[in-house]
């Protein structure tokens, strides 16, 4: 059985769901617990008491009877219906279904089912998505998508890309990022459902960049192209109407992201004075690429004065070493992305990407005055080699493995760079072949 | 207008809920914490409640980390009759 707050019961229970168990009993405490002293949990261990026993011994089949009705109320919470009461999930759902004839009243009414990201859609008619899906099979399954373990077809993904504004020939990407968020190593289902405000950012590389006109230069990560917007905004759809993370009932972030909305772009291969990022992992460059990564969205970094790497590097692992992202108690790949300025002045004074890789992990050090008692204890706990000196007095690294840190080269001209916060370590980026 | 439905079927598995146990001294109680902050602490007074209520005599605690997916080591599977998992926040 498990135990749970109130709070989190609609996340758990679709999560049961998901898994088969509808009916498994659950008992509920009230949130916050976290911030609850000994004798609270005290308390409230004691209120459930009895219904843990009764959950541990009675009747499986009739557990499973009580339990499987006590869904959260979705009339206080519409976008609930969703996640529980909707025939649009369901296994004999229709493929298609009459909508109203204005746009307007069409938006209205997939707004109100939460099937959008806010932001009006076009129209997922026939005709367009089986324009998207190019003669492809609209019922070939592409991945189960966490964390609702929605089944992605092919048919339902050209739906949400339609919806996104994609031409077709951005849906082999967006094919793409979905297999590729979808494996097992990315951990879809904790970057969907958590409170950190992580999302799925999309990095193309290849060919595919320039016959698609995705960005890479000014304004990279920001509005104005049509392929970054569209992909990434397609990749969100997905996530919500087929993975079932609706904002406040299943994706649980506290503070959301406007990185939320679409984070797709390119390497600026043309400006980079290294080999694509793609390529130093021994991938064809003759073919097409997408990596995806669970990061929050960018934390600017602005240096005009730097005028050697050391220079430059230094700002970089100081806005790095950041004390309230994951990476700092939990590690794992925490991605820097170079303005082509500041990288044509690293490699200038010769260092490769495996040198950039080395200086940040050795600088990037958050000072022990800004790491409360409470969190030097968690990093004592698990990551002791990170501290530098007794009990951290010398500061703390923000990573002691250079390979875990991903150096890529993106945007146009000026001094300024950026980071990317992952997670942690339980996601890995992933990257799968354009096709 | 005629639309496409944008909705994945959500997969559903049929997975029975596990055999039920008769709480007492011969059996084993696995008590799962996620890892939040004082969901260890709330299992704790579970377990001394089971302890003093229903005569359970054993335990075994299962920790992971709240961000990683939940996988219950073979020797967990193996000496439990029953968990107890407090997925808390």
């Amino acid at each position: 059985m498990a135990i749970c707050t109130d709070e989190f019961l609609a996340l758990a229970r679709a999560e049961a769901t998901g898994w088969g168990l509808p009916g498994l009993p659950m008992a509920v405490v009230p949130h916050p617990l976290a911030k609850r002293d000994t004798d609270a949990c005290a308390r409230f261990a004691g209120e459930i008491l009895a219904e843990v026993a009764e959950a541990l011994t009675a009747d499986p089949a009739a557990l499973e009877a009580k339990y499987r009705g006590r869904r959260p109320d979705t009339g206080r919470r519409p976008r609930y219906r969703a996640l529980f009461d909707s025939a649009f999930n369901a296994p004999d759902a229709p493929d298609r279904f009459r909508g109203p004839d204005s746009v307007e009243a069409l938006n209205r009414l997939f707004v109100s089912r939460g099937w959008t990201d806010g932001l009006p859609v076009l129209p997922p008619t026939p005709q367009r998505t089986e324009a998207m899906l190019g003669g492809r099979d609209a019922n070939e399954l592409a991945a189960l998508v966490e964390p609702r373990l929605g089944r992605a077809t092919l048919g339902r993904m050209a739906a949400n890309a339609v919806m996104a504004g994609c031409a077709a020939d951005h849906f082999p990407i967006v094919l793409a990022a979905t297999r590729a968020m979808c494996d097992p190593a990315f951990n879809l289902k904790a970057i969907q459902s958590t409170t950190h405000p992580c999302t799925v950012a999309c990095l193309v590389g290849g060919p595919v960049c320039e016959s698609l006109g995705i960005n890479a230069a000014y304004n990279a990560f920001g509005q104005g192209n049509r392929a970054n917007a569209a992909i990434g905004r397609a990749i969100r759809l997905i996530l919500i109407n087929i993975g079932g993370a609706s904002p406040g009932a299943l994706d649980r972030s506290t503070m959301g992201s406007p990185a939320k909305y679409t984070f797709c772009f390119a390497e600026n291969a043309a400006a980079s004075p290294w080999p694509s990022w793609h390529e130093e992992l021994g991938l064809d460059p003759g073919a097409s690429h997408v990596t995806v990564f669970g990061v929050e969205g960018p934390h600017n970094v602005n240096d005009h004065y730097g005028r050697t790497a050391d220079e430059i590097l230094l700002t970089v692992a100081g806005t790095l070493a950041s004390p309230g992202a994951n990476n700092f108690y939990l590690a794992g790949q925490p991605v820097v992305v170079l303005g082509p300025e500041h990288a044509e002045v690293i490699a200038g004074d010769g260092f490769s990407r495996a040198d950039v890789k080395r200086f940040l992990s050795a600088h990037a050090v958050v000072p022990r005055d800004l790491v409360s008692e409470a969190m030097l204890e968690v990093l004592e706990e698990r990551l002791p080699h990170h501290l530098i000196g007794e009990r951290g007095s010398g500061g703390v690294r923000f990573v002691t493995d250079p390979d875990e840190i991903i150096v890529l080269v993106a945007g146009g001209a000026g001094r300024h760079s950026a980071v990317l916060p992952t997670f942690g370590h339980s996601t890995r980026a992933v990257t799968r072949q354009v096709s | 207008m005629e639309l496409m439905n944008p909705c994945g079927v959500f997969e559903t598995k049929a997975a029975p809920l596990a055999p039920r146990v008769a709480l007492g001294p011969d059996v084993t109680v696995g008590l799962f914490a996620n890892d939040k902050k004082n969901a260890d602490v709330l299992l704790d007074h579970l377990r001394r409640g089971l302890a003093q209520t229903f005569g359970v005599r054993q335990f075994r605690w299962f920790m992971k980390e709240a961000s990683e997916p939940a996988t219950f080591t073979d020797a967990f599977v193996r000496e439990c009759d029953a968990v107890v998992g407090a997925v808390c926040d």
